[in-house]
């Protein structure tokens, strides 16, 4: 099964299978990542599930939307990697993927 | 020292959310949450708008999957009714026995108010509270392509089913009491808004409409307003808010009114006992006087107090009210009280669909909705919750930052 890889603030790892087709935030909620707290059940309207994807997958994904774009001007220390991870939806070519988890959210 | 026993009566939101946050927090006695329904603790906002289209699953609504209850010792019984606490020995008691606990947290919800009117015993008139509510909604919406559906209340969730209804293509009615949707929770200027938006997708929207009765053989067949109209239909919706579910706190004492009171920090009249969520009656200084909020954010935020205060940490709510609605194109945020205001600035464009209505009083923010703005609602929380004197100038003007009426980011 593909893997998608979270790395804690702490620096420490977390490597967790996911099914193609469910979002990003929903496979770290699944599997208790609890930097992600996606308050509103992934509807792009609370900006809790603020990931910052590695920079050597950031280009394989779909660009964010209009909606997703203004959200992301609102968490805590957006960068340019900075997405919501409700928004991603995974896919095999995503497998092994490194995704960043913010210290806190908003 | 013996590890203490924290039982949690409703698996909604905020029942989750506290086992969740105990939990998360550190505490390693005995979690025992016990919820009336079937399924795992799971999300109620998609039931009105994806569940029904069929493009979301009954599965893919949990907040979490069974392993995590096993691997979290959170002991999870479905399908229990409580039916009477007691809250000098501690014990609750339901079909399959008695559960003993040392600290309780009722978070027992709200359950959908019916229209008392005579016929509302016919066949396919429906409520919208709980996953069973909404598949036996969509299996009755399913059931003929021509149907003619009247939806009785024009809040949030009778909004958001005209919108899915249209979506499907079906005939749509909706029935408001009162002079315009939503109409406690937004502006005249939102509410406007919406109402042209549902009409010109095809929803007819009756205002001051109130209903007389339901008429029909075994099925209800047609609606009889007050002032002798009479509107058929095959199936209907009454949405019409929400009755919190106190039973069980008032029979075992704790004082109650339109809600469990609860203090700052989610503690009823009895001092090991907390409640959270839609049913827990609290002071809101956003509100300026006592109110229950029924939200996802509510819910979670006492939760998350209520578990810190169940470990004895305690921590005092005082989150600023936001909540949502999703209707068709346009996303609804809105944040605050709506109350007395003495002031409406809109910012942004109404025709273009991108909008906020602030309602001041005094020169104070007490609410806000915005239509398809994310970001004016997000800097608007905190607005709301700082509390601040404003220029309705600069909040009207496209040029003006928000951001920089805060200290801190949005």
């Amino acid at each position: 099964m593909p893997v998608v890889n979270f790395i804690h603030p702490s620096g420490k790892h977390s490597q967790v299978e996911f099914q193609s087709g469910n979002t990003l935030m929903e496979t770290a909620v699944r599997a208790s990542i609890p930097e992600i707290f996606a308050d509103c059940g992934g509807v792009c309207v609370c900006s809790t599930c603020h990931v910052y994807v590695d920079q050597q997958w950031s280009d394989q994904l779909n660009p964010p939307n209009d909606m997703e774009t203004e959200l992301l001007t609102c968490v805590p220390d957006p960068t340019e990697f900075s997405r919501l991870s409700c928004q991603i939806k995974m896919t095999e070519d995503l497998d092994g993927m490194i995704v960043h988890l913010p210290a806190e959210q908003a | 020292m013996a590890k203490s026993n924290i039982l949690i009566i409703g698996s909604g939101q905020a029942g989750f959310q506290i086992a969740a946050s105990l939990r998360q927090r550190g505490f390693d006695g005995g979690i025992q949450m016990v919820g009336e329904e079937s399924s795992l603790p799971y999300q109620r906002p998609p039931l009105s708008k994806k569940f029904i289209t069929g493009e979301i699953e009954a599965s893919n609504l949990s907040f979490r999957n069974s392993d995590f209850f096993q691997e979290n010792d959170i002991e999870l019984i479905t399908d229990l009714r409580i039916e009477e606490i007691d809250l000098k020995t501690n014990i609750a008691l339901g079909k399959s026995g008695k559960l003993h606990f040392d600290k309780l947290a009722l978070t027992t919800g709200t359950r959908s108010r019916n229209l008392e009117v005579l016929g509302n015993h016919l066949s396919g008139i429906h409520n919208l509270r709980s996953i069973e509510d909404a598949k036996h909604l969509k299996a009755g919406i399913d059931l003929a392509n021509n149907i003619v559906i009247v939806i009785v209340g024009g809040g949030f969730i009778g909004l958001e089913i005209a919108t899915t209804l249209t979506k499907l293509g079906k005939k749509v009615s909706l029935l408001e009491s009162s002079t315009r949707v939503m109409t406690r929770a937004v502006s005249m200027i939102t509410s406007n808004f919406f109402e042209e938006y549902h009409a010109d997708n095809g929803v007819k929207i009756i205002t001051l409409a109130k209903v007389l009765e339901f008429r029909g053989k075994d099925a209800v067949e047609e609606i009889v307003l007050a002032d002798g109209r009479r509107i058929p239909c095959d199936l209907v919706l009454t949405s019409i808010g929400s009755l919190p579910n106190i039973e069980l706190a008032e029979y075992a004492g704790l004082k109650c009114a339109n809600g469990i009171y609860v203090d700052k920090s989610c503690v009823t009249s009895a001092s090991h006992v907390v409640s959270a969520g839609d049913c827990a009656l609290h002071f809101n200084r956003f509100a300026g006087h006592f109110i229950r909020l029924e939200s996802v954010q509510n819910a979670i935020d006492q939760g998350k107090v209520a578990a810190s205060t169940l470990m004895g940490e305690k921590q005092i709510y005082d989150s600023a009210p936001w909540f949502w609605s999703d209707q068709g194109t346009y996303k609804l945020q809105m944040t605050g009280i709506p109350g007395q205001a003495d002031q409406y600035v809109v910012r942004g464009n109404i025709p273009e669909g991108k909008f906020s209505v602030f309602h001041l009083k005094e020169q104070r923010i007490i609410s806000v909705d915005s239509v398809n703005s994310p970001v004016d609602h997000m800097r608007s929380r905190k607005l709301v919750y700082s509390n601040i004197q404003v220029n309705p100038f600069e909040l009207e003007d496209p040029n003006f930052d928000l951001q920089s009426l805060l200290s801190t980011t949005c």
